[in-house]
């Protein structure tokens, strides 16, 4: 797993990459520490190289999220793919997120 | 269906013969006009000639008269001038000669002989013997010439003296002899010499020419008048005017060019016709002078009595032509509505034939015109609807005979092939399913399986055309191959077989494509012969469908003798087989394109993980789908296999596999690699092993987060176990911790908004929602987690 976090000034990309497991869940929680730190900015999570995610990842994602919503910044989910797409759709994340 | 209404018989405003007879009347009334108008022309043309003729034809009349008459007057005079000449020397014979005219003639009243001034000196100036007629008839005698009256001054002895000739006096009114209005004719009588000597009158009294002239009255208030040489009247029905007044005085008032032209047309002794305007009343007035006298006649007739007669003809006209209107139009109404009236019971009639009464009766039409011609058509168009029912009544229940035997038809086709699904449930290694969709009543598609030997017979087979000729073909097809498959396992000589037993007295030239395979189910080993057939899909599970090339040998029944080839493969585990029909991949929808080896393929790929019976069951959705309302063009056979080498195989006998961990969550990193390795050797999809991973990760980290406590070091085992025949995974999970049911928790709420919802729960709800069945039970001291997970079903939630 990778998070790779990029600024463009406008917005704050974080791409992941490879798989999002329990097992990894807490170095991928050090590595957001930057995005959470910018919650009050437009932050984009590019997903399209993300692989899977277990219910650890969902929560980091859910952390960021009420971050972002506490700091009044703004949170964008992009590109998730086929399987991850119904993991969101099973605990309900299609509601919580702006995913595109 | 629109519902049809007869038609409403208030839709007629306007009948027939009302427009009819309006029609008529209105060409007639336009002819009349324009014939009237001709008429009015020319009827006043001629009458204003005819008038005109008629006035002056009377007007002559009574102008030859008085000429008549006053030549006579002058004849009788002139005659006795040799009588004067003789008897001037005895001048008191000379009122004889004055008698004797007035006895000569009637028309004088009075006779003098005026002597010029002092010619006989004895009789002194004035001599002038007069006889004149009294009213008894006597003839009285005087001496004109007194005291107060000097004839020698008077226009008739002036006028003749001066002129020399005999000439007509104006009249006057005479105070010396008659005492009335006359008129003198005098005649002057010469000596040798030539001088005038005396003055021979003869007068008339005016009153005789006046009834002649006033008597003219060619129309009620038509009047004639006569004026002297200087335009006085002399004869006028208003007797004021006559000698006191001139006619430029009297027409004074008028102011009408026209009268100076007639005024000067009379005085100038001339003849014509003018048309003065007489107040507000147009007049005609003729004219003509007498020719001895010169004193002018004139008639006057008023324009509306000229034209009377028109007035009164158009008014008869007029009259007649409005009582024949009316006649015409009740003639019209009466005489159409005659004729008319059988198209109501036409009518009628038709509208019981629209209600199915063919027999309504018609009117009795005796004439031989149209609607004569009418009735015979309408009768005729009774006559064929009848038979055409009749006809019609016959057709349908040939035709519903027939429906009915292709029904039983049918049963006994579909009767033909096997159609109990799953054929061989107690064969777990076969999974098998076929669909047969004629195109209508009954097809010429078949398929067949069957089991000898432990071999697995298939047939799918396409007879050339469809419905009846090609059901029977099929029947018979059907019937030979299970009688050939008694006698040869090799697909080759089965077709070889068939092929030759029909291809003998193949008298309409039908064949039959046909697909053979003969699967050995020991060994997996599939022979093969295709006979002119599409060739068969092929797929593995969650890879690629593709078309097994095959040979393509020829159709069963084209050429007696044809050696078949025969092909064999090996079929791949878990294997999808596909045979089908052309009715697949070349089913049309409306705009006829065709459903395509691309879309069918594509069908048996998704869901080549799915149960046969789900892959047909989609194809036959998709191609309906495609087809839309397009109507099936040909019959639809499709065949589905999918081959497990149970028992043989011994990947597939999988044994449970088990993986131990501590409670570390560092030893999860494991969990992948070992889910990953146990599917990848099972029918399972890349992405149902992520989901199924997923799952058993979210279950055993719970294990490891909570089934013992956080000092305490235990171990978590997760077992594997796949079920071939009931196509499913078991997933074992167990641990010896404190007894925990991870099921009774309930699901957190996903409705929720972010800021509600709670960071954890999610893990227990994705192993429900990924899993078929999760079930918590505690055996000898262990916490036991079973979740199982059914392949083929369902690879989503």
């Amino acid at each position: 797993m990778q998070l790779i976090i990029t600024d463009n000034g406008d917005k704050l990309t974080g791409t992941i990459i490879g798989r999002l497991d329990t097992v990894n869940s807490e170095q991928f929680n050090n590595d957001m520490q930057p995005l959470m730190n910018a919650a009050d900015r437009h932050i984009e999570l590019e997903c399209s190289q993300m692989e899977y995610i277990s219910s650890s990842g969902l929560r980091l994602f859910l952390t960021l999220r009420k971050q972002v919503a506490a700091k009044g910044g703004k949170l964008v989910i992009r590109n998730i793919n086929e399987s991850i797409s119904e993991v969101f759709s099973i605990t309900g994340f299609f509601n919580l997120f702006e995913i595109v | 269906m629109k519902e049809i209404t007869p038609p409403d018989k208030s839709i007629i405003k306007h009948s027939f013969a009302s427009r009819l007879s309006l029609y008529i009347l209105g060409v007639c009334a336009l002819t009349f006009m324009v014939a009237a108008s001709i008429f009015q022309v020319t009827a006043q043309r001629i009458v204003k000639q005819e008038a005109s003729r008629h006035a002056q034809s009377e007007l002559s009349n009574v102008v030859g008269i008085i000429d008549d008459l006053l030549l006579q007057v002058q004849t009788t005079t002139s005659n006795m001038e040799w009588a004067v000449q003789k008897k001037l020397d005895s001048p008191d014979e000379l009122i004889e000669i004055n008698c004797q005219i007035i006895r000569n003639n009637k028309h004088i009243i009075g006779s003098s002989i005026a002597l010029r001034p002092d010619y006989y000196p004895e009789k002194g100036k004035m001599f002038a013997p007069y006889a004149f007629r009294k009213e008894d008839g006597s003839i009285e005698r005087k001496n004109l010439g007194t005291a107060d009256y000097d004839y020698h001054s008077q226009p008739w002895y002036t006028e003749a003296e001066e002129s020399g000739e005999a000439r007509w006096s104006d009249p006057y009114f005479d105070r010396g002899g008659a005492d009335d209005i006359i008129a003198t004719y005098s005649y002057p009588i010469k000596d040798a010499s030539g001088k005038m000597i005396a003055v021979l009158t003869a007068d008339i009294s005016l009153k005789e020419l006046a009834d002649k002239v006033l008597d003219i009255h060619p129309y009620p208030n038509a009047y004639c008048f006569m004026l002297d040489c200087k335009g006085h009247y002399v004869v006028h029905h208003k007797r004021a005017r006559i000698l006191y007044q001139d006619i430029q005085t009297a027409t004074n008032y008028m102011a009408d060019r026209n009268i100076e032209k007639l005024i000067e047309g009379m005085l100038n002794q001339q003849s014509g016709m003018e048309k003065i305007m007489d107040g507000d009343k147009p007049c005609y007035v003729f004219y003509t002078p007498i020719n001895t006298s010169g004193w002018p006649v004139a008639l006057v007739c008023p324009k509306e009595e000229v034209y009377a007669v028109i007035d009164e003809l158009t008014l008869t006209i007029v009259s007649v032509f409005v009582l024949g209107g009316l006649f015409l139009l009740v003639m019209c109404r009466w005489i159409i509505h005659r004729i008319s009236s059988p198209l109501k019971q036409f009518s009628k009639a038709a509208t019981q034939v629209a209600h199915g009464q063919l027999d309504a009766t018609l009117p009795e039409i005796k004439s031989e015109d149209e609607l004569a011609y009418f009735r015979n058509t309408f009768e005729y168009m009774q006559h064929s609807l009848r038979e055409h029912i009749n006809e019609l009544e016959l057709t349908t229940s040939i035709k519903n005979r027939m429906e009915g035997e292709l029904q039983v038809a049918r049963r006994i086709q579909m009767g033909m092939i096997p159609k109990v699904f799953p054929p061989y449930p107690e064969r777990a290694q076969l999974d098998l399913y076929a669909h047969l969709q004629p195109a209508r009543e009954v097809g010429g598609d078949l398929y067949d399986f069957f089991i000898i030997n432990n071999k697995l017979y298939l047939i799918v087979g396409d007879v050339s055309g469809k419905g009846v000729p090609a059901s029977l073909v099929m029947a018979i097809t059907c019937r030979l191959i299970r009688l050939i498959a008694a006698q040869t396992d090799s697909p080759a000589q089965m077709a070889k077989a068939l092929n030759d037993s029909i291809s003998e007295d193949n008298n309409t030239n039908m064949f039959v494509t046909m697909f053979i395979g003969v699967l050995n189910l020991e060994n997996g080993e599939f022979r093969y012969c295709n006979a002119g057939h599409n060739p068969p899909v092929l797929a593995l599970p969650d890879s690629e469908a593709r078309f097994h090339e095959v040979k393509p040998n020829i159709p069963i029944g084209v050429m007696c003798g044809f050696d078949f080839t025969e092909q064999s493969m090996q079929l791949p585990n878990h294997g999808t087989l596909f045979l089908y029909t052309d009715g697949v991949n070349e089913a049309e929808n409306k705009s006829a394109e065709l459903f395509g080896n691309k879309r069918m393929l594509s069908v048996v790929r998704r869901h080549s993980c799915e149960p046969v019976k789900a892959i047909v069951e989609h194809m036959m959705n998709e191609v309906n789908q495609f087809a839309g309302d397009a109507a099936q063009s040909d019959d639809i056979t499709m065949l589905c296999l999918r081959y497990h080498q149970a028992g043989n195989d011994k990947k597939a006998a999988k044994p449970p596999q088990t993986l131990t961990i501590y409670n570390d969550m560092a030893q999860m990193v494991q969990l992948p690699d070992f889910i990953e390795g146990y599917c990848s050797r099972l029918p399972i999809p890349g992405s149902l092993t992520l989901s199924l991973n997923l799952a058993i990760e979210e279950a055993m980290v719970n294990c490891v987060q909570y089934a013992y406590a956080k000092d305490e070091v235990g171990e978590i085992s997760l077992s594997i176990q796949w079920d071939n025949e009931g196509h499913e995974l078991t997933f074992e999970l167990r641990d010896k911790g404190a007894p925990f049911d991870p099921t009774a928790a309930p699901d957190p709420d996903t409705t929720l908004s972010a800021e509600e919802r709670p960071i954890g729960g999610l893990g227990i709800l994705l192993v429900r929602k990924l899993m078929d069945t999760v079930s918590y039970s505690r055996q000898s001291g262990q916490n036991v987690l079973t979740m199982r997970k059914k392949i083929y079903a369902h690879t989503t939630t």
